[in-house]
């Protein structure tokens, strides 16, 4: 499918990659900016003869869906860069939680209206770790874009995260240039402070991309 | 900001809904507050300083 881009139009230098933090970008969602569409993202993007790469970073979880997800994503094109969600555990058992634990365990033991198999399936979860699935991917982006330096022009981010400003600045210390999409209200103060060197543009002025287009 | 962390979200086709670091912290002290709890600097260096402790053998 051919796009017409006249909604805008991105004036890439030379051979281009695209880095997507998709955890970033799939909190643009709001009343100003309709979801991204990671298939009419791709397609938006192929249609710059100067995209070579198009990054896909995202992590991936034991939760059927999320396998099917990123199939879909692979299927779409992208290359995706994508590793583990780390777990991390939060006891309720532990700390000033402890008391209160013991607190229900207690009351739970002395229940005569329960019965005894329910008293030990609530002493199970009380006792159970919960996890936290936690993931970022600042280093592999980084990583990626120091391999691609020597060969690539122009460095498109889909993410407005601060924390990407210090790579901005030394992109445009090598004379690269830098566009960054962001969506409304999710573009960090430390990347729109760093003016020309960089190119700053919303989401919602790609409408090629999000769904309902 | 860009550590995010993978809620468990039945209408998200990707089985979870990333939300990032900063906005999920911010989403816990205000439950917190809600319900009348003002966590405190204090409070967190006590919870990080009883997690570090040695657990004692029974």
């Amino acid at each position: 499918m051919k796009l017409t881009r006249d909604e805008l139009h991105l004036n890439l230098k030379g051979k281009t990659a695209v880095f997507i933090d998709w955890a970033n970008v799939y909190g643009w969602n709001s009343r100003k900016q309709k979801p991204v569409n990671p298939d009419k993202l791709y397609k938006y993007f192929k249609s710059y003869e100067e995209v070579l790469d198009i990054l896909f970073y995202f992590g991936e979880d034991t939760h059927p869906k999320s396998k099917l997800f990123l199939e879909e994503i692979r299927k779409i094109g992208f290359n995706i860069i994508t590793k583990p969600v780390k777990y991390i555990p939060v006891n309720i058992d532990s700390s000033h939680f402890k008391s209160i634990s013991k607190e229900i365990k207690a009351a739970l033991v002395s229940n005569k209206k329960l019965e005894t198999t329910d008293i030990e399936q609530i002493l199970k979860i009380l006792d159970r770790k919960i996890l936290r699935r936690k993931c970022d991917f600042d280093i592999e982006i980084a990583m990626d874009v120091y391999r691609l330096i020597n060969t690539r022009e122009t460095f498109i981010f889909l993410s407005g995260d601060g924390d990407f400003a210090p790579l901005i600045r030394f992109l445009a210390s090598k004379k690269k240039k830098v566009i960054v999409i962001f969506g409304e209200g999710h573009l960090g103060k430390e990347v729109a402070q760093i003016g020309k060197q960089v190119f700053l543009c919303s989401a919602k002025n790609i409408p090629a991309i999000s769904d309902g287009a | 900001m860009s550590s995010y962390y993978y809620l468990d979200d039945p209408k998200s086709k990707m089985g979870s809904t990333p939300v990032p670091e900063e906005e999920f912290i911010k989403a816990v002290f205000s439950i917190a507050r809600k319900h009348g709890l003002d966590i405190t600097d204090e409070m967190i260096l006590k919870e990080i300083d009883s997690e570090l402790k040695p657990k004692r053998k029974r």
